[in-house]
């Protein structure tokens, strides 16, 4: 009988803490569901009663770094405050009297190191990447010479997503593009830049005072460079693969698969419904 | 005696004091790059200083930028850490020496020091809400006629010159009442209990978007729109730039708008 304080313990011992639980630690796991997300929606449509779902992202929604942090969030009164708050209460809700949990374990996304999630992030979007770079979370991969909005066109629907933030001229051919799963950092936007034959990059998020604006200042000091946003979401849930594949092996036996969620939102020129499963 | 970057900041601070405000020194608003002491030949505000920012102050004849949002990429402004390639930062440092410009950031103390924040004033006044926003930080609550939620976000879309908006949530969903939030939930959570909707300029996707996500199954009918920080803050500098040309006479003061740095990319564009 493997339950998920076990497998807590086990990515604990392997270094790949923090993770935390809520819901039953020791019933025995019946089904396992890697999930970017443990959404409300996700819960629901599980079919066992003793299920775990391991996430990346906060089920109560704080964020990645709360463990990091959480001196920072207390001051913020974040804990005091959500305590009272109807989904917080009724997500725990959902994990009261029952049998499943979730697991909140977010840098087992890193399964092979940091270039991971960007890894498969680009794989799912149909390119075939070069070797990454151990040390840095961005990938590369090398294609014929196409515009960087033919790209992205195609890659979309295999993200399974509407519509991206761009930055930089879509008409642009490129022969050579950066991946980077989860929000982009400008150290990490600075690594693909170095290298010439780069010419932009996919990424999860850019945040508007940092990454944003570094891409702005990199093509008026003439290093243009296009860039698209699809979502931390999309960016990252295609690791849920590689996580999957590693639990199998910590969980013998038991039902590992993963679960990925569509686009939370939705832009102003369309509508769909948020319900956060497909 | 010349008028300098320095002399400028504490006509500023003399004048948030005069009208009952502390001005704190922890805070992230202070010189980020050049003299304090160098003559001042104009002053730019601006919501952020970019490459493109400072090239049109100094084409206008100013020598002291005043931003609200970082220079160097970072909350901090620091410099690349050791170890990680500092072209671009040394590029644009160069760039600033070149032009002799200083750099000054007023974040804090513009949304704080003033009777109400005049960032958010500027935001609600574009909306035309001004006059139905009770409070004037976050928390702030909008009464208005009743409204589907998609038609809120077309409203906010086109008074703030934006197509960087974002829903989560029915977009059949009747609003009421409209509540802001900064760029994370904990910035919200206590105005959203009152509220249908909750607007806020740029989240990450990990606890907002999530957290709506699954109220829309759980608990109540909420929603969030999601607008680009640019498109909430960036006009703010307008209104800062009209206040300092009552302090600082002597030269020019111009305000120099930031564009969105992004445009939104649909499949089948």
């Amino acid at each position: 009988m493997i339950t998920a304080a076990d497998v807590q313990k086990a990515l604990v011992d392997q270094g790949r803490g923090p993770a935390a639980i809520w819901g039953s630690a020791d019933t025995a796991i019946e089904q396992v569901i890697v999930c970017w997300s443990a959404s409300a929606a996700t819960m629901s449509a599980a079919e066992h009663r003793s299920t775990v779902f391991v996430c990346r992202a906060h089920p109560f929604f704080a964020s990645p770094a709360y463990f990091d942090a959480a001196e920072i969030m207390d001051e913020q009164g974040w804990l005091e405050r959500s305590v009272g708050d109807p989904v917080i209460a009724a997500k725990a809700a959902m994990l009261e009297g029952g049998t499943s949990a979730i697991l909140w374990a977010p840098r087992l996304w890193d399964v092979d190191g940091p270039a991971t999630r960007s890894q498969a992030f680009a794989e799912a979007g149909g390119f075939a990447i070069e070797r990454p770079d151990p040390d840095i979370g961005a990938v590369t991969a090398e294609l014929p010479s196409t515009s960087f909005g033919e790209l992205l066109s195609r890659a979309l629907p295999q993200w399974e997503v509407s519509r991206a933030f761009v930055m930089g001229n879509m008409e642009d051919h490129v022969t050579r593009v950066g991946f980077v799963a989860g929000v982009a950092s400008p150290a990490e936007l600075q690594s693909l830049m170095l290298d010439p034959s780069i010419g932009g990059a996919f990424v999860g998020e850019v945040v508007e005072w940092e990454g944003a604006p570094f891409v702005v200042d990199a093509a008026a000091l003439g290093r243009p460079f296009a860039l698209a946003a699809v979502g931390a979401a999309a960016s990252e849930q295609f690791a849920g693969a590689a996580v999957a594949d590693r639990l199998r092996e910590l969980v013998p036996g038991a039902d590992v698969r993963c679960e990925f969620l569509r686009e939370a939102s939705w832009p102003i020129d369309q509508s769909a419904d948020s319900s956060g499963r497909r | 005696m010349s008028l300098t970057p320095q002399l400028v900041v504490t006509r500023i601070m003399e004048d948030v004091a005069r009208r009952g405000h502390t001005w704190s020194p922890e805070t992230i608003d202070g010189f980020k790059f050049g003299d304090p002491e160098r003559p001042v030949t104009g002053i730019a505000v601006t919501w952020m200083a970019t490459v493109d920012v400072v090239r049109a102050a100094a084409d206008a004849g100013a020598s002291f930028v005043i931003t609200h949002e970082p220079t160097f990429w970072n909350h901090l402004d620091a410099p690349p850490q050791d170890g990680t390639d500092a072209s671009l930062y040394t590029a644009k440092t160069r760039l600033l020496e070149e032009l002799g410009m200083t750099i000054w950031r007023f974040h804090d103390h513009h949304h704080f020091a003033f009777d109400r924040d005049p960032v958010l004033d500027d935001f609600f006044e574009r909306l035309g809400w001004l006059a139905s926003t009770s409070g004037n930080s976050i928390g702030a609550r909008t009464d208005l006629e009743p409204i589907r939620l998609a038609d809120l976000a077309e409203h906010l879309a086109r008074r703030l010159d934006t197509r960087a908006v974002r829903i989560v949530g029915d977009p059949d969903l009747l609003v009421r009442t409209v509540g802001y939030g900064a760029h994370d939930l904990a910035s919200c959570i206590d105005a959203l209990r009152g509220v249908d909707v909750i607007v806020m300029g740029e989240v990450r996707e990990w606890d907002a978007f999530e957290y709506f996500r699954d109220a829309s199954l759980l608990a109540e009918r909420k929603a969030l729109i999601d607008v680009s920080h640019a498109a909430v803050e960036s006009g703010s500098a307008t209104g800062l730039a009209n206040w300092l040309r009552g302090i600082v006479p002597e030269v020019p003061v111009i305000d120099i708008r930031v564009p969105e740095p992004y445009q939104t990319f649909a499949v089948g564009s």
